[in-house]
């Protein structure tokens, strides 16, 4: 019997529910220290080898930016490593876990919550099918009539609308779920998805103490659900309590890749964020829930200052809406234990990239929210890292554009790179110090999956192994045009060119074929041919250095078009190849979905 | 906003119409085409004494007042307005960069 005195949903296969709450570690301060230690020790020996090399050339201006610009972005890898390096830690047990269980078993009811949907022009069978999953199986664990769920449609076309309605009416009919199951469209849709929440909010926000916001492409588990709820009825200080969702229902090699990396890697990463971050952590806009009271109350977002050419109006709001929750004196958990939370990745580079581009608008809008008054130095961090996270791609190409200019003056390193000199060891030394801060993570987290008897849930351990190859040659391939592109938005953001506001695509589609390849990725592969004949004609040893980003630029086109293609995914996944724990044991919420999309 | 004698307009009302009477009761038949079409008699009706209103809510709002309460099912709850209003938000290095350099502009 579940705690509503109706059956657990058994003949489904539920798990019982995990019965604990969050609370915040004693020794979070030690944890804090620890890990900016690391990351300033880390720092500090790469920075030191890089000044060591610089020195024999003098303190020319372009040496001291060099160094300022070589710090900033080591910072950056070094905190990416320190996380999954703690998480590790944590996973394996050698830390104490950041969470203290509790049992919250009682007969009290459940308090009633909003699940809302925001949609914008989505696929509406393939929303509502999610819906119906997560309705039935909240049923079935006897706990449907203690969520409402509300689909919010942005849609413009007046088709699109009435099928929305016709899905609404279809759902409420066949689940008999009138009076829980709502939908309401805005007749102007002011301020995208956040307005859409807002509006939801000034409406029927007072009517309910929590929301649990999920995106078009989102499924939670019943149990999930549930639970999410007892831990806000047990910590009445948590504000945001934010879920880690696995990708599923990749279908091209890339989603495939994508989903392989977020199972296998993402788990020891939200482990290290939950281990120092603790009642700070971050809200990354769905598959969370949201205690609507100080939500309402604290977190409409502000107009930011300055003549922004890229608008006032947060577009990244979760970011926003975390740091002011945290501002308001709640707290924002992360719950890296949860199971039971899923969305879907973008199918190709291409639809990667578009995200990508709005995120990166988003996240650069943050700086004046960086450092207005009244946040917490973690909110301010948050601020900093996501704004870091794509200005990084402009500032390592300004790095290799000053590079390129040292190796025309007189002591060119990159000449004497491969030669036995002592300098060209102390650039290999730097440059191999690097790669592992980079590829140490998913090794660990490829071990710890081992260890623990895990790589069945990936298909076997040689599989798991062949798959975590090819993911890391993927990424390394794929890691200069995310650099390409990424500048490029940066640049495009301070030019002021916005982002239209266009329906995310989810599924595969038709992959991206290659005339749409060659279309997006075109200019990269251009710039990477003239990249690597000036730089072979100029500097001949630079351009050995640059290799490995110039290669990742030349097969741009043949690259993304592979990566997309679903029939190539599906090979893969015929074959066993980016298996990942939800196909191989799917949870029942999984299995529905891939019947009915089926 | 005005909404010109768009016959794509008028289609789409008339679609969305029948999408829903077929969703609601389960099937398309004459009895739900007798009342699309009444429906548009009537938003057409409508339109004439207020050419501004968009033909889909008209239609939309002519079918509910044809259909019986008990038989369309509550799109939404019952509202109880609350105020979300954006707190202030002071931003100290802003002000200091329009006092030095006159060029960001602070609210």
């Amino acid at each position: 019997m579940n705690s509503l005195g109706q059956p657990a949903g058994r003949a489904l296969g539920y798990p019982e529910i995990a019965p604990w709450t969050h609370t915040v570690a004693e020794d979070k301060q030690e944890r804090r220290w620890a890990f900016l230690l690391l990351i300033g020790i880390l720092t500090f020996v790469a920075t030191a080898f890089e000044a060591s090399l610089l020195e024999a050339e003098g303190w020319s201006l372009i040496n001291c930016a060099l160094l300022v610009l070589f710090t900033l972005l080591f910072t950056h890898v070094a905190i990416g490593f320190c996380q999954a390096f703690f998480g590790f830690l944590v996973s394996i047990g050698r830390a104490r876990s950041a969470e203290v269980f509790e049992p919250v078993w009682d007969d009290a009811a459940l308090a009633k919550s909003a699940i809302v949907v925001p949609i914008y022009h989505e696929e509406v069978a393939a929303v509502f099918a999610r819906l119906r999953i997560m309705h039935d199986a909240l049923y079935s664990l006897g706990a449907s009539e203690r969520f409402h769920f509300f689909v919010l449609s942005d849609s413009r076309d007046p088709l699109k609308a009435a099928a929305e309605e016709k899905a609404w009416l279809q759902l409420v009919a066949e689940t008999g779920s009138a009076g829980r199951v709502f939908y309401r469209r805005r007749k102007l849709a002011l301020n995208r998805k956040s307005g859409n929440i807002a509006d939801f909010c000034r409406r029927w926000g007072s009517q309910y103490p929590y929301m649990i916001c999920l995106d078009a492409d989102s499924l939670m588990s019943a149990e999930t659900l549930v639970t999410l709820v007892r831990r806000m009825e047990r910590n009445h200080r948590i504000g945001i309590l934010q879920t880690v969702p696995q990708a599923i229902n990749g279908l091209t090699i890339w989603s495939r890749l994508q989903q392989f990396s977020m199972a296998l890697y993402g788990p020891i990463f939200a482990a290290g964020a939950n281990f120092w971050q603790q009642e700070e952590s971050n809200f990354w806009g769905h598959n969370a829930i949201i205690r609507l009271a100080p939500f309402i109350q604290h977190c409409a977002l502000p107009e930011l200052p300055g003549r922004s050419a890229i608008g006032r109006r947060p577009m990244s709001h979760d970011f926003v809406e975390a740091a002011l929750m945290r501002r308001a004196g709640y707290e924002v958990h992360l719950a890296d234990d949860l199971g039971g939370s899923y969305e879907e990745t973008p199918p190709n580079v291409s639809e990667h990239l578009q995200r990508d581009r709005r995120w990166c608008q988003g996240n650069l809008q943050h700086w004046p929210l960086a450092l207005a008054r009244g946040f917490k130095s973690v909110t301010r961090f948050h601020f900093l890292h996501g704004i870091f996270s794509f200005l990084a791609a402009p500032l390592l190409v300004v790095v290799l554009v000053l590079g390129f200019v040292k190796n025309l003056g007189p002591m060119p390193l990159s000449d004497g790179v491969f030669a036995e000199t002592a300098r060209a060891e102390t650039a290999l030394v730097l440059f191999g110090f690097t790669m592992l801060l980079l590829l140490l993570p998913k090794v660990l987290a490829l071990g710890l999956a081992l260890r623990s008897g895990r790589a069945e849930e990936f298909g076997g351990a040689r599989r798991l192994l062949i798959s975590a190859l090819a993911e890391m040659i993927c990424s390394a391939l794929v890691a200069p045009v995310f650099l390409f592109f990424h500048a490029k938005f940066v640049l495009f953001s301070l030019l002021g060119k916005q982002v239209e506001w266009h329906a995310q695509q989810r599924g595969c589609g038709d992959g991206i074929d290659w005339r749409e390849a060659r279309r997006t990725f075109g200019l990269t592969t251009l710039l990477g041919v003239a990249v690597s004949a000036v730089t072979w004609w100029f500097t001949p040893g630079y351009f050995l250095w640059l290799l490995p980003i110039v290669l990742g630029w030349l097969v741009a086109i043949p690259l993304t078009a592979f990566l997309g293609d679903p029939g190539r995914g599906e090979a893969a996944r015929r074959s066993g190849f980016f298996l990942v724990p939800s196909e191989v044991q799917p949870a029942v919420e999984v299995r529905a979905l891939a019947g009915l999309s089926a | 906003m005005s909404h010109p004698a768009n016959p794509s307009l008028w289609q789409a009302a008339q679609s969305r119409a029948e999408a829903y009477l077929g969703a609601l009761r389960g099937g398309f038949g004459t009895e739900e085409r007798q009342l699309t079409a009444s429906a548009l008699t009537s938003a057409r009706a409508q339109r004439r004494l207020n050419p501004e209103a968009n033909p889909i809510a008209l239609v939309m709002e002519a079918l509910c007042g044809l259909l019986p309460a008990s038989e369309t099912p509550m799109m939404t709850p019952p509202m109880q307005r609350s105020v979300m209003l954006p707190e202030p938000i002071e931003f100290p290095v802003h002000d200091w960069m329009r006092r030095c350099f006159g060029r960001v502009g602070v609210r």
